[in-house]
């Protein structure tokens, strides 16, 4: 056996040098790597990373134009020049589901980030102050959660307007107290640390109390239900474009599609179809990420 | 010396509410009933007490993080119970609290340098000498500058408790409450950190009130010690008198349960029988008589006052001090 060339590894120099370059892991980061060894989460991952680069390059990936119409190919099945088959005025629905993602995902964030800011605000409000200040948010919440969300959401949409916009916002205040209930239970809990007894005791403030110290630690359960709340709040975009009060035509929207094509369910299924998986995949891929990411954000589960 | 700190019959009761809609107040928790003591500047009072005897809630009433049900507060000569929002938010930068557990006391989204400089953010230190005042702090504690980017879960409960000191004098304080600041550590890293508190009273002249239910390590690192039971002062006096001459029967039991280095010494042990009563229904006259080994008809019916035991002005509350005293 030939000698092997010897591999030069200096013993790692003990000392403060050493301790001084050790980069400082924070918490965020050992989450990161049980939620990348998660199989399921990682799924979840990918199909919201496709999704977005889907979204990006739209215009590149899509084979025809959204919105053109060939009124002589209508309900073409499958086929090599229509990879998802057209829809009743001859539109590609590869290339509606393509530009759809788009709607989507500015759906599902906008959305949500509308519930989020309100959600957060004011589950933070009642927990931190709690008393009367507590109960009158928190039973407002108890009254918008005993509307079916679908219902608020047509109800909230039938005043504003229906829109593509007014969807959005329907769907954002829908999911509010999802986040208030979320938010106001764990501020409960990080309220009662010591940790800000010690804020409370260096002189800080109510708000700075809030903002900085308590919020930041209820940051795990928030950004679960955030990505959790992606693929409800675009299932119920879904149902309110469905339902004709969402996107208007010819805007490409999943939901939408699937209202229209619901006509030619029998004759031409794959116009239906299809939008219908996108969605479900889209929802599934959020949920199996947001999953994922409950499990490593959760510090029980750290061995 | 002049007084720091003066406490006249302080109590902290907590309502207990049956939980149905009207809040009916079903009788209180007595945690703190009635204690007044004072404390000089420089000095260090040890408060010691088995658990749930209302030691940390009297600090933290003192801190006034817990409003005190009755009673009167005098820090440097000015009354401060009724101190609330700003005036209350600048009393913070004279009184300061080191907490028990270094791990739930940090926050740990928050790197060592935001934790220790924020409490000179909030009073509005310029940026400047909150660097220099942090490079210090860190350098008297014992940790290095590198440490500042880091956070709290990369530390052991030692570094931790430095870091949890360093930001209680952040703000050059004048009276620093110490919670059982040791109690959560091991050992070897008590010894370290009581130093290290000690090399601080030095040099910033900090007065302390040192929490514990350690009695050696009360005994090393204060000037006068009291002892509380239920809520209330049995007994206060300087150390050394106070640990070579208890006079208070509880006083006795506590520190005869203190172990000794010494296996050849045979020592009387003076137990107490049963448990701490209900802070919530505590015995009618003295607090101790369901306890105490001396008790007689007075005790369950008339509850003693502190009085002066000796000329070195250690006070005991107990009607036969002079005969228990005799006994031991």
């Amino acid at each position: 056996m030939p000698a092997l060339p010897q591999t030069t590894n200096p013993p790692e120099l003990p000392g403060p040098k050493n301790n001084a370059s050790a980069k400082s892991s924070s918490l965020w980061l050992d989450a990161l790597s049980r939620l990348v060894k998660s199989k399921t989460s990682f799924i979840g991952l990918c199909i919201i990373l496709l999704l977005i680069v889907i979204a990006i390059m739209a215009p590149i990936v899509a084979t025809h134009s959204p919105t053109d119409q060939q009124l002589l190919n209508r309900y073409l099945a499958p086929s090599a020049e229509h990879w998802l088959g057209t829809d009743e005025l001859g539109r590609d629905i590869f290339s509606r589901i393509v530009y759809g993602t788009r709607i989507s995902i500015q759906i599902g964030v906008i959305a949500v980030g509308i519930s989020a800011v309100i959600g957060i605000l004011l589950g933070g409000i009642a927990g931190y102050f709690g008393r009367w200040i507590d109960q009158v948010i928190m039973r407002i919440i108890d009254i918008m959660m005993a509307f079916p969300s679908i219902l608020l959401a047509i109800a909230l949409v039938a005043v504003l307007g229906p829109s593509l916009t007014n969807a959005m916002i329907a769907v954002g205040i829908v999911g509010v107290p999802q986040f208030a209930r979320i938010v106001r239970s764990t501020v409960l809990s990080v309220k009662e640390t010591e940790y800000i007894e010690a804020a409370r005791a260096i002189g800080a403030k109510n708000n700075r109390i809030l903002f900085q110290h308590v919020l930041p630690n209820c940051l795990a359960p928030i950004i679960v239900q955030a990505t959790l709340s992606v693929g409800t709040a675009i299932l119920d975009a879904a149902g309110l474009s469905f339902l004709g009060m969402g996107a208007q035509p010819p805007s490409p929207e999943w939901g939408a599609m699937l209202s229209d094509g619901r006509a030619a369910l029998q004759t031409a299924p794959w116009v239906v179809a299809f939008p219908g998986l996108a969605i479900f995949f889209v929802v599934l891929g959020f949920n199996l990420f947001g999953d994922g990411l409950r499990d490593a954000l959760d510090p029980r589960l750290k061995q | 010396m002049s007084t720091l700190l003066e406490v006249k019959n302080l109590k902290k009761h907590f309502p207990i509410n049956n939980g149905g809609l009207l809040k009916k107040q079903n009788g209180a928790v007595k945690a703190v009933d009635g204690i007044s003591f004072q404390v000089k500047q420089g000095e260090t009072l040890g408060l010691v007490g088995e658990s749930g005897c209302g030691k940390s809630t009297a600090g933290r009433a003192i801190l006034k993080l817990l409003e005190p049900t009755e009673g009167e507060i005098r820090f440097k000569g000015e009354d401060i119970t009724g101190y609330r929002g700003e005036k209350l938010r600048k009393l913070r930068r004279d009184m300061q609290l080191i907490f028990q557990d270094p791990y739930a006391s940090l926050n740990p989204r928050k790197t060592i340098e935001q934790i220790i400089t924020e409490p000179m953010k909030i009073f509005n230190l310029p940026k400047q000498q909150r660097k220099k005042k942090l490079d210090r702090l860190l350098d008297v504690v014992g940790l290095s500058s590198y440490h500042k980017q880091r956070y709290p879960h990369e530390f052991s409960g030692g570094q931790r408790q430095r870091i949890g000191i360093a930001r209680s004098l952040a703000l050059d304080p004048d009276l620093v409450i110490c919670d059982e600041p040791v109690s959560a550590l091991d050992v070897s890293i008590q010894a370290q950190v009581i130093n290290l508190m000690e090399d601080l009273q030095q040099e910033f002249n900090l007065t302390y009130i040192f929490i514990a239910h350690d009695l050696s390590v009360v005994h090393h690192i204060s000037d006068r010690v009291a002892v509380m039971y239920l809520g209330q002062i049995v007994e206060i006096g300087e150390v050394e008198e106070l640990y070579s001459h208890p006079k208070h029967p509880y006083t006795q039991a506590l520190l005869s349960a203190i172990p000794e280095a010494d296996p050849e010494l045979s020592r009387e042990r003076i137990l107490i029988k049963g448990d701490l009563p209900s802070p919530s229904d505590p015995p009618l006259g003295c607090k101790f008589h369901t306890r105490c080994p001396y008790a007689e008809e007075i005790c369950r019916t008339s509850n003693p006052l502190l009085k002066q035991v000796s000329s070195g002005g250690q006070q005991a509350a107990c009607h036969f001090v002079k005969e228990v005293a005799l006994e031991h």
